[in-house]
């Protein structure tokens, strides 16, 4: 299984490599830099892509709609540190598959990505 | 006009300068009782800053009050300025002598009680009234009235004329109107203004010979504030036009305040998004690895998250005193004690605390042809100002770099120079560095955090020092900040 994480924020994503350190069957790619990330997502066939909303030049909205445009398959998990109902709403309006908030605790991310996990291989079966 | 400002109060006096421009006053300012005295005799009017130090007011205003006598007790008008408005303060200054107390955040109505003071002849300077008067000898009395008292006049002969140049935006502070006209009636002209053009707010006098109580009920009801009977008294003119004219000399200043606070309002919800966004950053670091210490056996590993989140929470309490730094300084509008301080001592104490934390082993240098000079200044405040620009560079220069300054003068003035061989600043960027919006803060060359408010506490701290501060930068290149303070009197220092 392939995820990406994009957040504008190293120490965040330095979290996350964190919690994801011992489960090497996960094939995970961290960009700070979203443009970079957009490339790399349309480039390589994430099945997984979790976007942080709040980033310079290209926030999560935006991100998600170019991956949109390019038919990108991939499930789409919004990360926000925003809790304001405005916010939250126009997450809900976008779209995204899924919706984490920050702070984001090793137990809801890892299950999340095990539920996919668990999807893929029964339709692999 | 001469207007004498005492005090020490730089930003305060700069804003007056700027509010005096088209106003024929021309503003001096001074700081000791000596220059006080040699100035007090070209001015007609002094203003006394009260946040300056007790001891000083008190010895200020017997000084003022000896050379009013030696002057035969002709009064100089003496308005006090502060900013705290406060029911005491006020009752204690005008037991020392003020004439007037005024905000020092209300520059309008400053202006205001010194032209009321020094121009009582003109104190409707600058407003605009709209007369309509079929009779052209009740209309040039009425016009004579108004604008021996600086308003200007613009005269209709009839209603409808009156009606189309108000329609076509031109904006008025009073109408005047005669009832009995032909075309258009005094109370109908008066509807269609308040009705059709939505004029609610300019007051309207009518002027009539009408005496009976039910017609003149009709005026008011029409949405006239006044009533003027003829034949027409001077004083009662006089008297009816000023107090409508000073409500909404004051309504206008109570807009433009509302106006500014709303300004300000603004910018501080910005202001608390923007934090509350960098602050759970590092917070979410913190939470995110004290959750999965408890599940962890690896030692090695758990000492590393420790490390972690030692490192996330120094970040979280240097971004928590900036902003304590930064509401004490922009938010309170606290005035700043100012006094002679070695401006060289100050920069060299602020590369020190660099020095200290200076892993990356950039250079440090410190370039002055003397070892003291003088300015009027706050310690505190101006090591403050040196060592965020210097954290700044420190931030963003890569190792093996270095930090330069340089401090040189004149008779007047004395530039302080800190440039680094950083990475330098992209021109958007640079041109929003000292705004007062708070911005998202750029993270240093080691993923150092920041809440983006560094810089405009520079700023400021350089407004309320009455300095300048000016910053350059090549991308790749390196950052330059140039400071320029005057030098205080007899602040040459020791060559």
């Amino acid at each position: 299984m392939k995820i990406l994480f994009v957040d504008d924020s190293m120490d965040n994503l330095n979290l996350y490599k964190l919690y994801f350190k011992k489960l090497t069957d996960l094939e995970i790619d961290f960009m700070h830099d979203p443009e970079e990330g957009l490339t790399k997502a349309l480039n390589e066939n994430y099945d997984l892509i979790f976007l942080d909303i709040q980033m310079p030049k290209l926030d999560g909205f935006q991100f998600k709609a170019k991956l949109v445009e390019s038919d990108c398959s991939a499930i789409i998990c919004a990360l926000t540190g925003f809790n304001d109902d405005e916010t939250l709403e126009k997450i809900k309006l976008s779209n995204f598959n899924e919706i984490l908030k920050k702070p984001i605790l090793k137990k809801n991310l890892v299950e999340l990505v095990e539920k996919y996990k668990a999807g893929m291989s029964n339709e692999g079966k | 006009m001469k207007i004498l400002y005492f005090g020490v109060d730089n930003l305060f006096s700069k804003s007056l300068e700027l509010e005096f421009l088209d106003s024929g006053f021309t503003l001096l300012s001074c700081s000791t009782v000596k220059e006080l005295e040699a100035e007090v005799h070209h001015c007609a009017l002094i203003l006394l800053d009260y946040d300056n130090d007790e001891k000083i007011i008190k010895e200020t205003v017997k000084k003022i009050k000896s050379i009013e006598i030696n002057r035969d007790g002709k009064n100089i008008p003496l308005i006090y300025v502060s900013g705290k408005d406060d029911f005491n303060e006020r009752m204690l200054a005008f037991h020392m002598g003020a004439d007037e107390y005024v905000d020092k955040l209300d520059l309008k109505s400053l202006l205001l009680k010194i032209n009321s003071f020094l121009r009582p002849d003109l104190i409707w300077k600058g407003l605009n009234t709209l007369l309509v008067e079929d009779d052209k000898i009740s209309a040039k009395f009425v016009s004579h009235v108004l604008t021996s008292k600086g308003a200007n006049v613009t005269l209709f002969l009839d209603a409808i004329e009156a009606f189309e140049y108000l329609k076509s935006g031109n904006k008025v502070d009073l109408i005047l109107t005669d009832h009995m006209m032909p075309n258009l009636s005094g109370v109908a002209f008066v509807k269609k203004i308040r009705k059709e053009l939505g004029l609610r707010a300019v007051p309207i006098v009518f002027i009539s010979s009408v005496q009976d109580k039910v017609e003149i009920l009709e005026f008011y009801k029409a949405g006239g504030n006044d009533y003027l009977g003829k034949p027409l008294i001077k004083e009662e003119l006089y008297v009816k036009v000023n107090q409508l004219l000073e409500n909404t000399i004051k309504t206008s200043i109570l807009k433009k305040q509302i106006e500014e606070l709303e300004k300000l309002s603004r910018v501080k919800d910005q202001f608390l998004a923007v934090c509350s966004h960098d602050l759970r950053t590092p917070l979410n670091t913190i939470l995110g690895l004290s959750n999965i210490i408890s599940e962890e056996d690896d030692v090695k590993d758990i000492k590393e998250y420790g490390g972690q989140i030692e490192k996330s929470a120094k970040e979280l309490l240097e971004m928590v005193n900036e902003l304590l730094d930064f509401s004490d300084i922009e938010l309170k509008k606290s005035t700043v004690k100012l006094i002679p301080i070695n401006v060289i001592e100050v920069l060299k104490n602020a590369l020190r605390n660099i020095s200290s934390i200076n892993t990356k082993h950039l250079r440090l240098s410190i370039a002055a042809e003397v070892d003291e000079i003088l300015i009027s200044g706050n310690k505190g405040m101006l090591q403050r100002a040196f060592s965020n620009v210097m954290s700044n560079s420190y931030k963003f220069t890569a190792e093996g770099g270095e930090i330069k300054c340089t401090v040189t003068h004149n008779r007047d003035f004395v530039e302080v120079v800190i440039s680094d061989s950083g990475i330098g600043m992209p021109g958007e960027e640079l041109s929003h560095i000292f705004d007062s919006v708070p911005s998202v803060g750029r993270e240093g060359l080691k993923g150092e955090k920041s809440t983006g408010l560094g810089m405009k506490i520079v700023k400021n701290i350089t407004d309320k020092h009455g300095a300048e501060v000016d910053v350059t930068s090549v991308e790749g290149v390196g950052t330059t900040f140039k400071f320029k303070f005057k030098v205080c009197e007899n602040g040459k220092g020791n060559i």
